[in-house]
């Protein structure tokens, strides 16, 4: 129930609650391929979109898809793609020139199982590394990922903030189960952050260069493609003016910048829901579907008496390694359920001490990891070492 | 005809960073002076180039510049213009982007995209080391065909003017006509282009002995028409898109679903519906999903379908449940409802391992693997003929609630009117009113 009393439940699905965060984010342009199981959001947004004054396009392919988001997030729009890993794989180009040209864009990786075409209908959640490295030279970006329909509108919300603020691509990992499975919800229970917007150019327009970072800033402010002042866009290593450059001194200036903008301790990065028992030895770390199962067990297991605590993870990338650090610290076990092979207990390890035991619970079959295998992972004594179990 | 003499206003510099004799500087100053002869002012201006020499050309000009991945200079030329339509947007590309980007400039023909491409057409890679393209021409020497190109010429023009574009031209780099022609392309509103050739002095000239006279012999050979190939007027996407936003309805607003009822259960609940495709499963058990909302309990559907939509099997399974789901995995249902023999041969198998707990309601001709659960049996046949095909998923999802109580029938009779569309309506609730007068199950 609202506040006002009148009843603010709904049946829907992740999907829906994406895209009804992106108009509520102020998105008007999306462009995209149909996939399975991300085609309902091209639907919503064909749909949606002129309501809005927006602009919807199904385009040729995946990479026309991306490549006309970059263009129009450029003009000054908010923009948002959607695809799967198949999609994802011909997007991998453009993320690096989105990266590289400091585009502010959304995209949702609806995942599911791989490689390559994999399962269409089944689930998979195993573009974990892949949405991080997944572009040649290896700068970062941000990867968020929901894990039920609050986290789904949130974190869309989130998403297009911090492509704003950070002038970058931040990728949205859901998947199969969560994109297409409806729920019940009461939407009047989901947060809505305060909108922010890309800092504009407001200097003399004779002075505006196109990827100065000025002194104190994150980024370069911003002028669209049809500003008063010459807009230059590049893909190729540039200095402040958007121009192919091979001085070395603003090579390593842009990439530095590159490289440093996105860190875990930046404001509004990071990204997680802790819930820390005290003097618990034992840590469920989970992220997106994985974390239902976990959540669920964590509660099962204070109800028989067991003190256990949980962190979900929002933010995937960059890795938020202060909460990470500081509860790695004050744990011994940790329970990593995760719907691919593991890909994210090797930047856990990473960051792991000598008194840590890494208990991993795994599933890439299209089976969902329940709850009843992770108390099962917490519970037997001693707890499985991964090691063991992989010999 | 007099090139206009302003050049300036558009192009910063004409120390062209190409080799000497490149036909590239050459079309870079009929652009500039295309520019001057519309007068457009430079801010409207957008230029996109592609990869490759042609990509150098973004820092010698003095209008808005996007220099992108290669081959899809034309997709993002076409982002711009339907985010910002005061733009003109012009594409600059090789013969090179041609070939990789051909999907692109095909779509953005078909869809009268409202911009102009420039292809810069000397018959090989330039860049990379005189490697063929899709526009050599058929026996060419390159360093990729050393003994001529087996492959035919991919005719840029005449496939662009096949597939719906507005205006299309192909020309010499050295016909003084030249920006005449491009100003023509960029004043067309509508998807325009013109096919550029010209000389690659690194590669291609001296790989065979060509000269720009033999430009025309070329095109002759290739069965490729110059000048003008076509110059026509049709809608173009920006238009049909400005049309939907001017006729859009408002945003729509979602509907809530009030909790009007109670309902019994102290417990989670799972049931799995599995029936064929086309056979409205989705939609009756979607239905109960929401009279379960609106008597106060959680909600969770899942449907299982192949790929093919209209044949098949078609699951849902619904979880129902007194507290918040977090994990939606159903183990072990409470209840299944077996319409069809498509819907028993995807779940079948899970039949033998359920327990005498599961309530199983299965039409009455299919016959069951071994199972310990009791089961209850239904005639589709007789549903089909008292209350329509249509309605028989329905039918059998309000016999079950009926039987297992889990809330009132009235509150699924209420969603029936609140939500089915109209034509549908009258039907459903006559078969639901049927299904709780009588019994569908055999005693």
């Amino acid at each position: 129930m609202s506040e006002t009393g009148l009843s603010t439940l709904e049946f829907l699905d992740g999907n829906d609650a994406i895209m009804r965060a992106a108009l509520d984010a102020g998105c008007t342009f999306f462009a995209g391929y149909p996939i399975t199981p991300a085609t309902s959001l091209l639907l919503a947004a064909i749909r949606d979109m002129p309501s809005v004054g927006g602009i919807a396009v199904q385009t040729e392919d995946e990479i026309a898809g991306i490549s006309m988001c970059i263009a129009a997030s450029m003009t000054g729009r908010k923009t948002m793609t959607a695809t799967s890993g198949p999609g994802l794989s011909l997007y991998s180009e453009n993320i690096g020139l989105a990266i590289m040209a400091e585009v502010p864009l959304i995209i949702v990786d609806s995942q599911r199982m791989g490689p390559a075409t994999g399962g269409a209908t089944t689930q998979g959640e195993g573009d974990i590394q892949f949405a991080r490295w997944g572009s040649s030279g290896g700068y970062p970006l941000i990867v968020l990922a929901p894990r039920d329909l609050k986290s789904s509108y949130e974190l869309t919300l989130h998403a297009f903030n911090l492509a704003e603020r950070y002038r970058t691509p931040v990728l949205l990992l859901t998947s199969k189960e969560l994109s297409l499975t409806r729920q019940s919800a009461d939407t009047s229970r989901w947060q809505r952050p305060e909108l922010i917007n890309r800092k504009q150019f407001a200097g003399s327009l004779e002075e505006f260069l196109p990827y100065r970072v000025d002194d104190g800033e994150e980024v370069p402010a911003f002028l669209p493609f049809g500003a008063e002042a010459q807009v230059r866009f590049t893909t190729s290593i540039h200095g402040d003016e958007g121009i192919i450059t091979n001085d070395i001194v603003k090579r390593r200036r842009k990439l530095e910048h590159l490289a440093n903008k996105i860190s875990w301790d930046k404001p509004g990065v990071s990204l997680y829901a802790a819930d820390l028992y005290s003097e618990a030895d034992t840590l469920i770390i989970s992220y997106g579907l994985a974390a239902q199962a976990s959540v669920d067990a964590a509660r099962q297991l204070r109800g028989y008496g067991f003190r256990v605590s949980s962190l979900v993870l929002y933010t995937l990338w960059p890795v938020p390694e202060g909460i990470i650090s500081e509860v790695l610290g004050e744990h011994k076990n940790i329970v990593v359920p995760e719907h691919n092979n593991g890909q994210y207990l090797r930047e856990l390890e990473r960051l792991s001490f000598e008194q840590n035991r890494f208990v991993a619970v795994q599933s890439f079959d299209g089976s969902l990891i329940s709850p009843a295998e992770i108390i099962q992972a917490v519970s037997e004594e001693p707890p499985l070492l991964l090691g063991a179990a992989n010999d | 005809m007099t090139r206009p003499a302003t050049e300036n206003v558009y192009i910063e510099r004409q120390d062209y960073p190409f080799c000497p004799g490149c036909g590239h500087g050459l079309i870079l100053n009929a652009l500039g002076s295309a520019l001057a002869k519309l007068n457009l002012p430079p801010k409207d201006v957008a230029i996109v180039t592609d990869i490759g020499c042609v990509g150098l050309s973004d820092a010698q000009l003095k209008v808005h510049s996007f220099h992108g991945l290669h081959g899809r200079s034309v997709a993002y030329a076409s982002g711009l213009k339907l985010a910002q339509a005061d733009l003109h947007v012009i594409v600059l590309m090789g013969d090179g982007g041609t070939g990789i980007g051909a999907g692109h400039i095909l779509a953005a023909a078909r869809r009268n995209m409202d911009i102009s491409v420039l292809v810069f057409n000397n018959f090989n890679f330039g860049m990379t080391g005189g490697e063929h393209s899709a526009t050599t021409f058929n026996t060419a020497m390159t360093t990729t065909t050393p003994t001529g190109n087996p492959e035919m010429p991919f005719d840029i023009a005449a496939t662009v003017t096949a597939n719906g574009a507005s205006f299309v031209a192909r020309k010499p780099s050295t016909d003084r006509d030249l920006f005449d022609v491009v100003a023509q392309a960029i004043a067309t509103p509508g998807f325009s282009l013109v096919d550029i050739w010209e000389l690659c002095t690194a590669y291609f000239v001296p790989a065979n002995q060509f000269t720009g006279r033999m430009f025309r012999e070329y095109a002759e050979r290739s069965g490729m028409q110059m000048d003008i190939l076509t110059d026509k007027r049709r809608a173009t996407l920006g238009a049909y898109m400005q049309q939907l936003i001017e006729t859009a309805p408002p945003r729509a607003q979602s509907i809530p679903l009030p909790i009007s009822f109670r309902h019994s259960l102290k417990t989670r609940r799972g049931l799995i519906t599995a029936g064929s495709a086309g056979g409205k499963v989705k939609s009756a058990v979607g239905l109960l999903a929401r009279a379960a909302i609106m008597s106060g309990l959680a909600v969770n559907q899942k449907d299982d379908y192949p790929v093919t939509i209209k044949s098949g099997h078609s699951v849902s399974t619904l979880i129902l449940d007194p507290q918040p789901i977090l994990y939606n995995g159903v183990a072990q249902p409470d209840a299944v409802l077996l319409l069809t023999a498509a819907g028993l041969q995807r779940i079948g198998a899970q039949l033998a391992s359920w327990p005498q707990d599961v309530q199983v309601y299965a039409e009455t001709s299919l016959t069951l693997p071994p199972t310990k659960a009791r089961v209850k049996r239904f005639d589709s046949r007789n549903l089909s003929r008292e209350l329509g095909k249509e309605n028989i998923a329905l039918a059998v999802v309000a016999s079950v609630l009926l039987e297992q109580a889990y809330f009132p029938l009235k509150a699924l009779k209420t969603v029936i009117v609140k939500r089915m569309k109209v034509e549908y309506r009258e039907q459903a609730l006559a078969a639901v009113e049927s299904v709780a007068e009588q019994s569908i199950f055999e005693q």
